[in-house]
């Protein structure tokens, strides 16, 4: 799995769970990505984007997102700012055996526009994000090993090495390497360290905030460091609902464009 | 000067050693020199060019790029294509390089009845010729700019790397030009691009520091042994060059001063010019020898009355080389400082190294006088006798020389180009020139509109105007290819309409569109065709949304900045030439000028970088000449302590000026940041023959007539005049081994200027003298 995505990612209070005995980094992992936490939720999201030279990019996303399946999420999101893409809709449906589906709905044309798959390794919103990163984490996709303990923001976690699983998830993703770090408490990623396919550190994922909805854990600040390119993302979580019901017309390109008409 | 001296050979070894210990301080911190071989970096700060390209820079996150080329003979091939996509991968892994475009690369934007796809044209090299013909016709029918990807003759691939702003571009040539060098191709590869010249240029400067300064150390043993035929002869002369080359190289290294074009040559003038002193010292300490009981008495004496002459000859040089810092270029001010701290080093080593090193010596027994000079003065004496006799055709002969020269004046050309630098069969030029015939350039201008907030770019108006000048600059002669964002935006429109070539344009103010739009009709949704009116301005926000969507964060960041505030048109030239780049210049302010109404725009760019160098030569070359020739004049005014009398020195100098110039234009030696430095340097050393000639003139004219005069002078101080103009000019000449034309032109032009100031000495002041009968010539009682 790869980042969590989207806030993603979840797990039941480690009272629940947890074995007495001593747990291997692969039943960290499943117990981090534990599918039982939400089905559906929806948010907003204020995403900054930040290049090396300081400028800013702000947008505002009111999203919806629902898990269809065991591997596979669907997600709708609006444009409330900037006024000048405001009304642009997005919808991603994944596809877990094939390319995933991406339309953009742009008001100026009145019309809804397939994007082609850059594959799940391509940017998010030209975030430093990947559809990988932000889709529904598949736990099979890695090997996880437990590399040990450490503190990070004063909370003990473990430390766990996540290797591409086989070429393909490695040249789709783009990363040869994971490090997260995993709080032994709530089981939430509050760390990780990308590495490129040459395993060069890429990426450093932090998790400024997160706080607990609907008893699911949830990181409600994410900052996406790309070190290469020198150039930050952040996307920032409010009104946090889940499992509030969403209908699945949602999830079409019809509701894309008509919106709630 | 007495009290120095007397102490120096009173206190040999404390001078000496403290002298040594200096050395050594100096010779260390050599190690921490910097080289900078980059000609556009000596620009000084505050030049509005400079100041626009550094802004540009901030702006735009890659300024410099190489451009590899690829050559066979069977472009379109699934081998070749194979080669090219697996070094255009191999680049883009590169730490330093920011991004890659080649014609494996380049991304496409395609659309499709539903939609749109920017991407990659290849995400692996095509297997078949099916695949290579589909291919190229995506590539040639995608509205692309090919020009600088793929060669007019369709013979070569061209690959783009854009380097990162942070690292230093020579670096990142090495890096480039080490892994094609290292690896074997199907077809024939050359690379080019600033950083790369800028490469060859350090590489070219290491060559001639390794060369040069051994020949030219060569050289001066060469001439102090013909002079001296014993050992002290040569060494002490040689360690007063090693000494004042060591301090001053060390000196820089403390300031932080760089290695550069400029500097590079700096101990190769040095030494030639601090040699002198010392040959002066020991052959008058030879001369005199047999005068005096023991050694130490032997070089007080000669010391005493040397003081003088050394310091004033390596105070006029001193000031010519300062002179060079009325230049704004910062690498020839450098040069002009350091050397002139270096004569100065050289003059205090000569006074006091020289003397106390041989307060420690006994005087040789045989002592030798070279038989040359025996020679030389027979020759002078043919020479004097023949000049006094025809001082009236010799006037004749001097003033057509300086017609003629004059006429040369209007042919000088003006060129500051990188490449005209190089040998034409050195690979950096050839690479250069081939790239830059088949390819859109490798010299840039950039024309940076800036906006006053975020979203500026975004407005129809702005990208129009933007259009339009790129249009306008796509037509100019030698102007290759460009690229901007309004390219981006024709596209997608065209794109997003079904590939009409009526919608190849940045949308209007308001745009006309067709949609559709749910209604209710009979309580049911229906999707119906509407016509409706947009702000142009959306429609482009959200092109650009729809790209990005697609994109990397950073993948149109080189033409517009990430709030849409400033974008850029970037130009590619294929003639680095100044008449190609003033002319582009001009014709782009013009048309700024008559056709841009709402738009701000200001150009930068390699091309007005090279043209503000162009400038700064002429402004400089004037100016130094003038500051120089002002700087000598007061000083050999102070020392005849008549003002006239100083400006009478300054005739050989005007005569060395404008054959210098002369031949230059005959000749078809370019005026360029090398060159310019010739005319103060000349004037610097050049001084010291006229100073030596009138000198002896005066003495002589209190004994007899002005022939006579002239007679005497020419045989006393004629010969070593001559001497030391040929032991000068012959260690300039050394610099015509260089790697660089500029270099080798310069080199030849000093020596001429020594062989011709020197003419001016002993040939015009004599005619001058012997015409004019000058009253003030007379030395009066009372002075010395």
């Amino acid at each position: 799995m790869r980042k969590f995505g989207i806030l993603v990612v979840v797990f039941l209070t480690a009272a629940t769970i947890l074995p007495a005995k001593k747990l291997t980094g692969y039943e960290i992992m499943k117990t981090a990505l534990n599918k039982g936490g939400w089905k559906t939720m929806s948010a907003s999201v204020e995403m900054i984007l930040t290049n090396a030279s300081g400028k800013m990019r702000r947008r505002i996303i009111q999203m919806y997102t629902r898990k269809r399946t065991e591997n596979e999420s669907d997600m709708l999101m609006r444009f409330v700012y900037p006024a000048d893409v405001k009304g642009t809709g997005f919808l991603l449906i994944e596809r877990e055996n094939a390319d995933d589906l991406r339309y953009l709905y742009l008001p100026a044309l009145r019309r809804i526009k397939r994007i082609a798959s850059s594959g799940k390794g391509g940017n998010f919103m030209s975030s430093d994000f990947t559809y990988y990163d932000i889709g529904k984490p598949k736990l099979d996709d890695w090997k996880y090993k437990l590399l040990g303990t450490e503190t990070v923001g004063g909370k003990a976690c473990y430390k766990i090495e996540c290797l591409p699983a086989s070429e393909k998830i490695k040249e789709e993703t783009g990363y040869g390497k994971i490090i997260r770090w995993i709080r032994k408490d709530i089981f939430l990623t509050v760390k990780s360290v990308y590495y490129d396919k040459g395993l060069a550190k890429w990426k450093i994922l932090t998790v400024p905030d997160y706080s607990q909805i609907g008893g699911v854990w949830f990181q409600t600040d994410m900052v996406l460091r790309d070190i290469q390119n020198n150039h930050t993302s952040e996307m920032i979580f409010s009104d946090i609902k889940i499992n509030n019901i969403i209908p699945s017309k949602f999830f079409t390109k019809r509701f894309l464009q008509r919106g709630v008409k | 000067m007495k009290k120095f001296t007397d102490w120096v050979v009173s206190n040999p070894l404390t001078t000496i050693i403290f002298i040594v210990i200096l050395t050594l301080f100096f010779g260390y911190s050599i190690k921490n020199i910097k080289v900078d071989p980059d000609i556009t970096s000596s620009l000084p700060k505050h030049i509005p060019a400079k100041k626009l390209y550094d802004k540009m820079n901030k702006i735009f996150p890659s300024r410099d790029f190489v451009l590899i080329a690829y050559e066979t003979d069977s472009l379109f091939t699934p081998e070749t294509l194979q080669d090219i996509f697996n070094i255009t991968r191999h680049i883009e892994q590169i730490p330093s390089v920011y991004s890659v475009m080649s014609p494996t690369n380049i991304k496409v934007i395609k659309g499709s009845e539903e939609g749109i796809e920017v991407k990659e044209i290849l995400s692996q090299p095509p297997k078949t010729t099916a695949d290579v013909e589909k291919y190229r016709f995506t590539l040639f029918h995608s509205d692309l700019p090919t020009e600088n990807i793929i060669s007019k003759d369709n013979r070569m691939a061209g690959i783009m790397v854009f380097l990162k702003n942070n690292i230093k571009p020579e670096d990142a040539a090495k890096e480039i030009l080490d892994y094609v060098n290292g690896n074997k191709f199907n077809g024939k590869i050359y690379v080019t691009g600033k950083p790369v010249l800028t490469l060859y240029l350090g590489r070219g400067m290491a060559r001639d520091m390794g060369i040069l300064f051994p020949l030219v150390l060569i050289l001066i043993i060469v001439i102090l042994w013909l002079s001296f035929k014993n050992l002290r002869g040569v060494l002490l002369p040689l360690s007063v060059v090693l000494i004042s080359v060591t301090w001053t190289i060390g000196i820089m290294a403390l300031t932080g001063t760089p290695i550069s074009h400029s500097t590079n040559m700096l101990p190769i003038l040095l030494a030639s010019i601090a040699v002198a002193d010392g040959i002066h010292i020991l052959n008058h300490y030879h001369g005199e020898a047999k005068n005096y009981p023991n050694s130490k008495e032997l070089i007080r004496n000669v010391m005493y009355e040397l003081n003088g002459p050394v310091i004033i000859t390596s105070v006029t040089t001193a000031a010519g080389f300062l002179a060079l810092n009325t230049s704004q270029i910062g690498s020839v001010g450098d040069l002009g400082i350091f050397t002139s701290i270096g004569v100065i080093a050289a003059m205090f080593f000569s006074l006091s190294f020289i003397p106390a090193s041989l307060a420690l010596m006994k005087i040789p027994r045989k002592l030798r006088v070279s038989n040359k000079t025996g020679l030389l003065t027979k020759a002078v004496n043919v020479y004097a006798d023949f000049l006094i006799k025809h001082y009236r055709l010799m006037f004749g002969i001097i003033i057509l020389i300086i017609l003629f020269s004059i006429a040369g004046f209007p042919k000088i050309v003006l060129e500051n180009n990188t490449i005209n630098n190089f040998p034409e069969d050195h690979p950096g030029r050839i690479a250069y020139e081939e790239i830059n015939k088949k390819f859109g350039g490798t010299t840039f201008l950039s024309v940076m509109f800036e906006g006053d907030s975020a979203n500026y770019i975004k407005q129809p108006k702005v990208l129009r105007e933007m259009d339009k000048l790129e249009t306008f600059l796509k037509s100019r002669k030698n102007v290759g290819s460009a690229l901007s964002l309004a390219d981006y935006i024709k596209r997608i429109n065209k794109v997003l309409h079904a590939e009409n070539p009526a919608y190849n344009v940045v949308p209007a103010d308001t745009v006309e569109e067709t949609g559709t739009d749910w209604v209710l009709e009979n309580g049911k949704w229906v999707e119906k065709e509407i016509k409706f009116k947009v702000p142009g301005e959306q429609v482009i926000s959200q092109y650009l949304q729809l790209y990005e969507m697609s994109g990397k964060p950073d993948d149109l960041a080189n033409l517009v900045d990430y709030d849409y505030q400033n974008a850029r048109i970037t130009a590619f030239i294929d003639d680095e030439s100044s008449e190609t780049l003033t002319r582009l210049d001009q014709e782009t302010r013009d048309y700024i000028k008559k056709y841009l109404r709402e738009t701000k725009v200001e150009l930068t760019g390699t091309s007005e970088l090279f043209l503000a160098i162009n400038n700064l030569v002429v402004e400089g070359q004037f100016l130094s000449i003038i500051v120089s020739l002002i700087l000598v004049s007061i000083i050999t005014s102070i020392l005849f302590k008549s003002i006239k009398l100083g400006l009478y020195n300054t005739i050989p100098l005007f005569f060395a000026m404008i054959f210098n110039f002369g031949y230059m234009g005959w000749v078809g030696i370019d005026l360029n940041i090398v060159t310019m430095l010739t005319s103060s340097i000349a004037i610097g050393v050049g001084v010291d023959y006229a100073v030596h000639y009138i000198y002896r003139h005066r003495l002589e004219l209190k004994q007899g007539d002005q022939k006579t005069a002239v007679k005497n002078t020419l045989r006393i101080a004629g010969v070593p005049i001559i001497i030391n103009a040929v032991t000068v000019g012959l260690g300039f000449m050394i610099l015509t081994f260089s790697t660089f034309l500029g270099v080798r032109h310069m080199g030849l032009l000093i020596a001429i200027a020594m062989f011709t100031s020197c003419f001016g000495a002993i040939a015009i002041l004599p005619v001058f003298f012997l015409n004019l009968n000058p009253k003030i010539l007379k030395i009066k009682n009372g002075e010395k």
